[in-house]
């Protein structure tokens, strides 16, 4: 070859991005040109190596997820959880903005995306947050930043698909982005309280314990499936998988059966979107096992490594370089392609500098999480945008605090990984 | 040419409309199936043999299926910023560029997985009696199907006939 082949890669993958091609098309393509161009290779691994990584169990577990939370969504259950959030800290000044962040806690923990997260809540709480006086930008940018707790806490999608890639306990991800993702919303919802004191923004009504307590009652079935979900994987008794069907079955019940706001035409519209959605993501992970196959086989990640430590071997220094390499990559690459691709490179350097995997696993998604409220590729923002009917540059000034709250939530994880890791190592 | 036009556009809509119906086939029937394994072990105490080896080997089918028609609705995750600010005549060149790439990985996958498919005969799943080539054989099948879209795609943007804009995949610019 006439290039090393680390360089060709990285070329190959930088020009092939810029161009537009698509990401699962991106990866295969390098792959196969690699494998093709390399006489030490055979190049039948291209029909062995993808269909490998599609045929996947744990990964059924995020089709069947977004099922759930796609339902959810249809289902308009979010109206029901946004009511017993507004009973609990309705009460405290700007109320609409910590109701919409705390509804996103809860949606958070059956939807598992960011962007199911964005769209239900948004579409309800940033009208009602317009009509009580706040600025559209600051309702959207609070509806944007808070709907990324759903990548951190369980049953986050993206922490599956790292428990794969890392080959890292799912329950001990899921029992890691409980302490992260509350710290993240307390963060928050402070900088929502500090900007509404200083504005003036209004409170929803005196604190009701007998309002809790009914607005509880209609919230209290949506909210049995994440402590489900939650208690069985953390409880050993099923699998992630299994929690994702328990979740897509209970979620068609409570919307068909319960409340019936979905009809059997909805939930045909919800497996199509979930499917392609899946293989969507399906595709992406099947082409970057073949380019991760052939950065393994030529011993590729050990050589960035060994080069980054070669710099330093400071451990915060290299921790430092890896999470502004992460945050940068979260800004142009999707959270998915984006683990896919550095997981494999960065999990080896993680390993020699005995950063534990599961913490290494909230890092990676923390900063991805921030990465991605930022444009060029910021789907949540896009969303909330397109829900609040305003422009991206307009959104970006009210956003600049509540992603500096996040940030502090990264420095707190990075330095003190016992936020990740205190609450597996008790439950587990 | 008319003729062949709408021979092809008509070929196009019935294979979207069976790729419709294959894709929401399948995340119904691993919906199904998740909650029958689900049920048969908690409730019933007798698991299912097929438990884990059928629901990935369906992931697969719906992996290399599912990518074929979302070639065909162009839904694939893409970062086509600068492919948006390119001026109009370089769009298309670069679009064009893409698609040979797509269609040729497209047929990479065609080739090397019937190769693969092949390989693996009359071999049945280990939990169940259902033939290997069945689920091995949707890679083929999903490379032939992006490899046709992408011709198809291709003849349009050279003859001028399809807009680049219109097969740029979800935007986030």
């Amino acid at each position: 070859m006439f290039l090393d082949p680390g360089w060709m890669i990285l070329i190959l993958l930088v020009t092939l991005l810029i161009a537009g091609l698509p990401i699962a098309f991106v990866l295969g393509v390098t792959a196969a040109t690699m494998i093709i161009l390399d006489p030490a290779v055979m190049p039948q691994i291209i029909g062995l190596i993808p269909f490998g990584g599609a045929n996947n169990y744990l990964l059924v577990a995020a089709l069947l997820f977004m099922i759930a939370g796609e339902i959810m969504n249809q289902g308009k259950i979010a109206e029901k959880l946004i009511a017993f959030a507004s009973s609990l800290v309705g009460h405290i000044r700007g109320g609409l903005a910590h109701v919409n962040i705390l509804t996103s806690l809860f949606f958070s923990e059956i939807s598992g995306t960011a962007t199911s997260d964005a769209a239900a809540i948004g579409s309800v709480m940033i009208p009602q947050m317009k009509k009580r006086g706040y600025p559209v930008a600051f309702a959207a940018a609070v509806t944007s930043t808070s709907a990324t707790m759903a990548i951190i806490v369980p049953p986050s999608l993206n922490l599956i698909l790292y428990a794969y890639v890392a080959n890292a306990s799912i329950a001990e991800l899921f029992a890691a982005g409980i302490v992260p993702g509350l710290l993240v919303c307390a963060l928050l919802m402070g900088t929502a309280y500090a900007i509404s004191v200083k504005r003036g923004y209004p409170t929803e009504g005196a604190f009701s314990f007998a309002r809790v307590l009914e607005t509880g009652k209609d919230a209290a079935l949506p909210l049995t499936l994440p402590i489900l979900v939650l208690a069985g994987i953390l409880g050993g008794v099923f699998t992630a998988t299994e929690a994702g069907a328990i979740a897509a079955f209970w979620s068609i019940v409570l919307a068909m059966g319960v409340y019936r706001t979905v009809r059997m035409g909805t939930v045909v519209d919800t497996l199509r979107i979930a499917g392609k959605r899946s293989a969507m993501l399906m595709f992406i992970v099947a082409t970057s096992t073949l380019l991760g196959w052939y950065l393994t086989n030529q011993r590729i990640p050990q050589d960035i490594a060994e080069a980054i430590l070669g710099l330093s071997d400071n451990y915060w220094v290299v921790l430092l370089v890896i999470n502004i390499f992460f945050l940068l990559a979260g800004t142009i690459i999707h959270g998915t392609p984006a683990i896919l691709m550095l997981v494999p490179i960065f999990l080896p350097l993680a390993d020699q500098l005995g950063i534990d995997r599961v913490h290494f696993g909230l890092i990676l998604t923390i900063n991805l999480g921030i990465g991605q409220q930022t444009p060029p590729v910021a789907s949540v923002v896009l969303i909330t945008c397109a829900i609040a009917k305003i422009s991206i540059a307009k959104i970006i000034p009210s956003m600049l605090m509540f992603i500096g709250a996040m940030l502090i939530a990264l420095l707190l994880v990075n330095v003190f990984p016992a936020l990740s890791l205190w609450l597996p190592s008790v439950i587990l | 040419m008319d003729r062949f036009d709408a021979l092809f556009s008509q070929l196009d809509r019935w294979l979207g409309a069976v790729l419709d119906v294959v894709v929401i086939g399948l995340a119904g029937l691993l919906l199904l199936l998740l909650n029958w394994a689900v049920f048969a072990r908690f409730v019933l105490n007798d698991s299912v043999s097929w438990g884990e080896e059928l629901p990935a080997h369906l992931l697969a089918m719906l992996t290399f299926i599912g990518a074929a028609y979302l070639t065909r609705t162009n839904e694939h995750l893409g970062f086509d910023a600068v492919l948006r600010v390119m001026p109009p005549k370089m769009m298309r060149v670069v679009t064009a560029l893409n698609l040979i790439l797509m269609g040729f990985f497209g047929l990479l996958l065609a080739w090397y997985g019937g190769i693969a498919a092949a390989s693996f005969g009359a071999r049945s799943l280990i939990s169940i009696d259902a033939p290997m080539a069945l689920f091995r054989g949707a890679m083929p099948f999903g490379g032939a199907l992006i490899a046709l879209f992408c011709a198809v795609r291709l003849v349009g943007i050279v003859s001028g006939r399809i807009d680049p804009l219109d097969l740029l995949p979800e935007s986030d610019a």
